[in-house]
C-alpha cells in the first residue's frame, strides 16, 4: 500500500482505530483547549490572590508531573531525578537572570535547552541498566544535588541560602512581580497548557508515544518489531528533562527565590502522590492528580501538624481502592486507550 | 501432511548462516561451533532436548544475544554483533516462547507498531503490508479490541502479526505451539503455512512438538548439548537412531 509508512496521514483500507492514527485527535484537542479557557476565565474572575498562588503552583506543577509521567508511566523508565532538572531549570534561569542579565524569558528558554542535554547525560548510564537499578541510579543524583548547590556557592549558587532577588518577568513591556498574581495566573496557565499539551498530544499521540509504551510493556519485543531504545530511551529523558528545567525556570522567576528546598523530601512526595493518586501512563490522570493533590493540600493546611498524615492516609486509600489512580478508575478502557 | 515431500533442490539459496557459532555464559557453553545454513524459503525446525540450546540459537539469530564466537552471516552480511532492532531493519523477525505483547494496547496498535517500527528500522515501507498482515494472521475482526483480553491463540496470532507486519524475509519462531491444544495447533500450522507460502518468508520454527514439526518443517536440525546433531528432512531425522537415542535414551537402558 502507497500509504503504509505513515497510515496516521489517511484512513487507508485498514480498520485500526487507534489514538497513534489521529484518531480523535481534534475532538481531544478541543477539549484540552476548552478546559484551558475555562481555566484562564476563571482566573480573571478569582480575586483572591492566595487561591491565584495556589493555581499559579498548579500549573507549573503540571508541566512537571506531565513530562514525569512522560518518563515514568507512558515509557515505564523508572526516572527519580525528576527534581534535579527542576532544580537545574530553576539554578540555571536564575543565574542567567541574575549574573548574565539575561531576559528571564530567554533565561528560561536556556534552562529547557540545558536541561535537554542534561537530560540526555543523566540517561547515558541507564542505558546499561535495568528497571529497578535505574530507580536508585536516579534516586542518587537526587540526593547527590544538594551538596553540590552547596559546594556551588562559590560560583554564585547562594548555598543553603539560594539565590534571591532574581529578576522579574518583562512580557509586553511590563513587568511581572511575584505579587502580580493575576498576571501570573495567565502566564503559568500559558506556560503550564502549552508544555502539558506538547507532551500528551504533540509527542505521546505520535510514533513516540508509541514506542515508549511499546518499551514499557515489553522491551524485548519492542526492540523485535523494530524500536530502536537507546534513541526513544534518550529522547524520553531529554524531553522530560527539557520541559520540567523550563517549569523550573519559571517557578525561579515566579518566586523569585530558589533554595536547595525544591530537592527537599516534602517536594518529591508530593510529586509522588500527585502521580499515584492521578494515575500513571493515562492521560489526563496525572494532571488531575496535580489539582487534587495541590488543592487538597492547601485545603488540609487547616489541620496543620495532621496534614501530612491526612495525606499519606489518602495515599493509601487511593492506592488500595484505586491501583491505577483516579484516571484508571473512571476512565476505564477508553482511558487507557486515549493514551 | 505435505504429500509431495520437498524435494532438497527446491531451496538452495543460503539465506542466513551461522559459521562455528558459540555463546558461552562465564564457565556454561551454551552453543559450541553450530555450523549450519538457513535456506531462502524453507521452514526449518529446530529440536532437541531441553537445555540443548535452542533458545540460545534462536537469540544469537535475531539479536537477543551477540555469539560470543564464530560469525553470524545474513544476506553476506556479517550480523553477529548487530542488535535487535537493526535486524528487525533487516528483515529479521521473531516471535517469543511467551506470548509478550503491547498489553495496554489494542489488538490493531499492535500490529501499527510491528508497520511503523519496521519502516522506521529499516528506512523504507515494510516489504508486507499492513493489511496482509492482518489478512495472513485472520484478525480483522479483533483490531480494536484490547490485547489483553486475548486468548492463547489470539495473543500468538497478534505477535506473530506484529512480527509480519515489519515486512521480514526470514522469521524465528520460539516454540510457538506450546500451551496450545491439537486443533489450534493445525490453526496455527496453517497460518505458519500461508506465512512461507503466501508471504515467502522463511520460517525457523524452534519446537518441541515434533510430530507437528516433521508435519510442517521442510528440515529438521537437531541440537545436543549446545552441538550440531544433524540437520535433513524429517522423515530422515526422526528416523534416526542416534536422535531417537537422545530423545528417548539408549534402546539397550530400557
Amino acid at each position: 500500500m502507497s500509504e503504509t509508512t505513515n497510515p496516521g496521514t489517511a484512513n487507508g483500507p485498514t480498520s485500526i482505530r487507534s489514538v497513534f492514527k489521529g484518531d480523535r485527535f481534534g475532538r481531544d484537542s478541543g477539549l484540552f483547549w476548552a478546559a484551558v479557557a475555562l481555566l484562564a476565565l476563571a482566573g480573571g474572575l478569582i480575586g483572591d490572590s492566595y487561591v491565584l498562588h495556589i493555581f499559579i503552583l498548579v500549573f507549573i506543577w503540571c508541566v512537571v508531573i506531565a513530562s514525569w509521567d512522560l518518563i515514568l508511566g507512558y515509557a515505564g523508565i523508572f526516572n527519580y531525578a525528576q527534581l534535579v532538572f527542576f532544580a537545574f531549570g530553576a539554578y540555571t534561569a536564575a543565574m542567567l537572570s541574575i549574573y548574565a542579565d539575561t531576559t528571564p524569558l530567554l533565561s528560561i528558554a536556556i534552562a529547557g535547552l540545558s536541561g535537554a542535554v542534561v537530560g540526555v547525560l543523566v540517561a547515558l548510564p541507564t542505558l546499561r541498566l535495568k528497571g529497578e537499578y535505574i530507580a536508585l541510579y536516579t534516586f542518587a543524583i537526587h540526593l547527590a544535588l544538594p551538596p553540590i548547590i552547596q559546594q556551588g556557592r562559590s560560583i554564585g549558587m547562594g548555598g543553603n541560602t539560594g539565590l534571591l532577588g532574581i529578576p522579574r518577568v518583562e512580557l509586553f513591556g511590563t513587568t511581572l512581580s511575584t505579587i502580580d498574581k493575576q498576571a501570573w495566573f495567565w502566564l503559568a496557565l500559558a506556560f503550564g497548557s502549552v508544555c502539558v499539551y506538547a507532551v500528551y498530544f504533540l509527542i505521546l499521540r505520535r510514533r513516540a508515544g508509541l514506542a515508549f509504551i511499546a518499551m514499557r510493556d515489553v522491551d524485548a519485543f519492542a526492540q523485535a518489531i523494530g524500536v530502536n531504545a537507546v534513541r526513544y530511551k534518550l529522547a524520553a529523558f531529554m524531553i522530560s528533562a527539557f520541559f520540567t528545567a523550563i517549569a523550573g525556570g519559571l517557578y525561579a522567576h515566579y518566586t523569585a527565590v530558589v533554595t536547595p528546598k525544591i530537592l527537599g523530601t516534602e517536594f518529591f512526595l508530593m510529586a509522588m502522590v500527585m502521580l499515584a493518586i492521578g494515575g500513571m501512563g493515562r492521560f489526563p490522570g496525572a494532571i488531575i492528580g496535580v489539582f487534587v493533590v495541590v488543592i487538597g493540600n492547601e485545603l488540609l493546611r487547616a489541620f496543620d501538624d495532621y496534614r501530612l498524615l491526612l495525606l499519606g492516609i489518602a495515599v493509601v486509600l487511593v492506592v488500595i481502592f484505586l491501583p491505577r489512580g483516579i484516571a484508571g478508575a473512571f476512565l476505564g478502557q477508553g482511558g487507557s486507550r486515549s493514551r | 501432511m505435505d504429500a509431495s515431500a520437498p524435494q532438497e533442490s527446491r531451496f538452495t539459496m543460503a539465506l542466513m548462516s551461522l559459521d562455528t557459532v558459540s555463546m558461552r555464559f562465564g564457565a556454561f557453553q551454551a552453543l559450541s561451533d553450530l555450523s549450519f545454513a538457513i535456506l531462502e524459503g524453507e521452514i526449518l525446525g529446530v529440536a532437541g532436548p531441553n537445555g540443548a540450546g535452542k533458545s540460545t540459537l534462536m537469540n544469537v539469530c535475531t539479536g537477543g544475544l551477540a555469539a560470543s564466537g564464530g560469525r553470524v552471516i545474513f544476506e553476506e552480511q556479517d550480523i553477529t554483533k548487530t542488535g535487535r532492532h537493526r535486524r528487525c531493519g533487516l528483515g529479521i523477525a521473531q516471535t517469543f516462547q511467551i506470548p509478550t505483547l503491547l498489553s495496554s494496547l489494542t489488538v490493531g496498535e499492535n500490529l501499527l507498531a510491528g508497520h511503523l517500527f519496521g519502516a522506521e528500522a529499516s528506512g523504507r515501507a515494510p516489504a508486507i503490508d499492513l493489511d496482509t498482515a492482518i489478512r495472513t494472521v485472520d484478525l480483522g475482526a479483533a483490531l480494536n479490541r484490547p490485547a489483553s483480553e486475548a486468548d492463547l491463540l489470539t495473543r500468538k496470532r497478534i505477535m506473530l502479526g506484529a512480527a509480519l507486519a515489519t515486512g521480514p524475509k526470514i522469521l524465528f519462531m520460539d516454540e510457538p505451539l506450546g500451551g496450545l491444544n491439537a486443533d489450534e495447533i493445525d490453526i496455527l500450522l496453517d497460518t505458519v503455512r500461508r506465512v512461507r507460502d503466501g508471504l515467502g518468508v522463511t520460517v525457523v520454527m524452534v519446537e518441541h512438538k515434533t510430530r507437528a514439526l516433521a508435519e510442517i518443517a521442510d528440515r529438521i536440525l537437531i541440537i545436543n548439548f549446545g552441538r550440531f546433531v544433524m540437520l535433513d528432512r524429517p522423515e530422515v531425522v526422526l528416523n534416526d537412531d542416534h536422535v531417537v537415542e537422545i530423545y528417548l535414551g539408549r534402546k539397550h537402558d530400557a
